[in-house]
């Protein structure tokens, strides 16, 4: 097959494509944040008007981001000749990326935890789920970007094929 | 990507060394000799635990805990159903509870993943073992559509019950 003796290059623009998303993930994080931290989200604690499409179209983009993460995870799985993940009992993956690894599940487990106090205290602190309802009434564009990229990594992680 | 270091003093040292004692075959306590330049120098008593597969080193021993993993992961999910049934019985909005249940539950367990993906991180600085908390055989259950349709009814009670 012709694209197999390009695997090298595959290999070369998935690094690209990966670190494109996560930089641009982190981008838009920090907008987001800085934006948020002079905020008043509080206004954001009841949901769009019902004929606001908004909501229905991030559904979509999201959905679209995971299925296309599942995409990725077969070119990368194919690009890297990777056997299947059901045949595999060794940890295979590199030291600084098990780091990063921790660290994102460590900071995951952190905002779920608040989330978790939140929804429980509302009137103590906003749900994260306010922020976002902030940032998808102020920033719609901005925000499918940031919730595609991010349905992209969730999907290449979680729905790697295990065959 | 080059053998690992072990691999290749063992390789050179086979080259220029007797064979070790018949006592010493299959033992971890199995001296290793280098030779470079001429010098014979013995390497740490340490195991390195590390043997090579497909091109790259990885760990051996790892340390099963699969059904400890998921006896606490249950543990856990059953003390905050009880906490929500409890609460829904005391007359709280089960909306509201059902919420909170679910973000704990989320919270727990990708707080037991980042307790894992942290002591690897560190086994992995201390070349000790690392944790397995997964089965590599689902007994020919093919997990890959477990994700999709856990999305797909996410979404879809998400919009019945939390719009």
């Amino acid at each position: 097959m012709a694209l197999a003796r390009h695997r090298e290059l595959l290999r070369k623009l998935e690094i690209v494509v990966l670190a494109v998303v996560i930089v641009g993930l982190f981008a838009l994080f920090g907008f987001a944040i800085s934006r948020a931290v002079t905020a008043d989200v509080t206004r954001c604690a009841s949901p769009p008007a019902s004929d606001s499409p908004i909501g229905v179209e991030l559904a979509v983009v999201s959905l679209a981001g995971f299925g296309l993460g599942r995409l990725l995870a077969l070119a990368r799985k194919w690009t890297n000749q990777a056997p299947p993940v059901a045949d595999i009992d060794t940890v295979r993956t590199g030291g600084p990326l098990q780091g990063a690894l921790a660290g994102f599940l460590i900071m995951a487990a952190v905002l779920l935890a608040y989330q978790t106090y939140a929804l429980a205290h509302t009137a103590q602190a906003p749900p994260i789920t306010e922020y976002v309802r902030c940032a998808a009434v102020h920033y719609p564009a901005l925000t499918a970007v940031a919730a595609a990229a991010v349905s992209l990594l969730l999907g290449n992680w979680l729905w790697y094929p295990t065959r | 990507m080059p053998a690992p270091t072990a691999l290749v003093s063992l390789s050179r040292a086979s080259l220029t060394n007797p064979a070790p004692p018949p006592e010493w075959a299959g033992s971890s306590r199995v001296r290793r000799f280098i030779v470079l330049r001429g010098s014979v120098h013995q390497l740490p008593q340490r195991p390195q635990r590390l043997r090579p597969s497909g091109g790259q080193a990885v760990r051996e021993h790892p340390i099963r805990l699969g059904r400890w993993f998921l006896a606490v992961l249950l543990a856990g999910w059953l003390t905050i159903a009880l906490w929500c049934f409890s609460q829904i019985r005391g007359g709280v909005e089960p909306v509201g509870a059902i919420s909170v249940a679910v973000s704990a539950a989320a919270t727990h367990a990708v707080a037991l993943l980042a307790l894992v993906a942290t002591l690897n991180f560190v086994a992995w600085l201390r070349r000790g073992d690392y944790l397995w908390v997964l089965p590599t055989d689902f007994g020919g259950v093919w997990p890959d559509w477990l994700v999709p349709i856990a999305l797909v009814l996410g979404v879809v009670t998400g919009r019945l019950f939390w719009h």
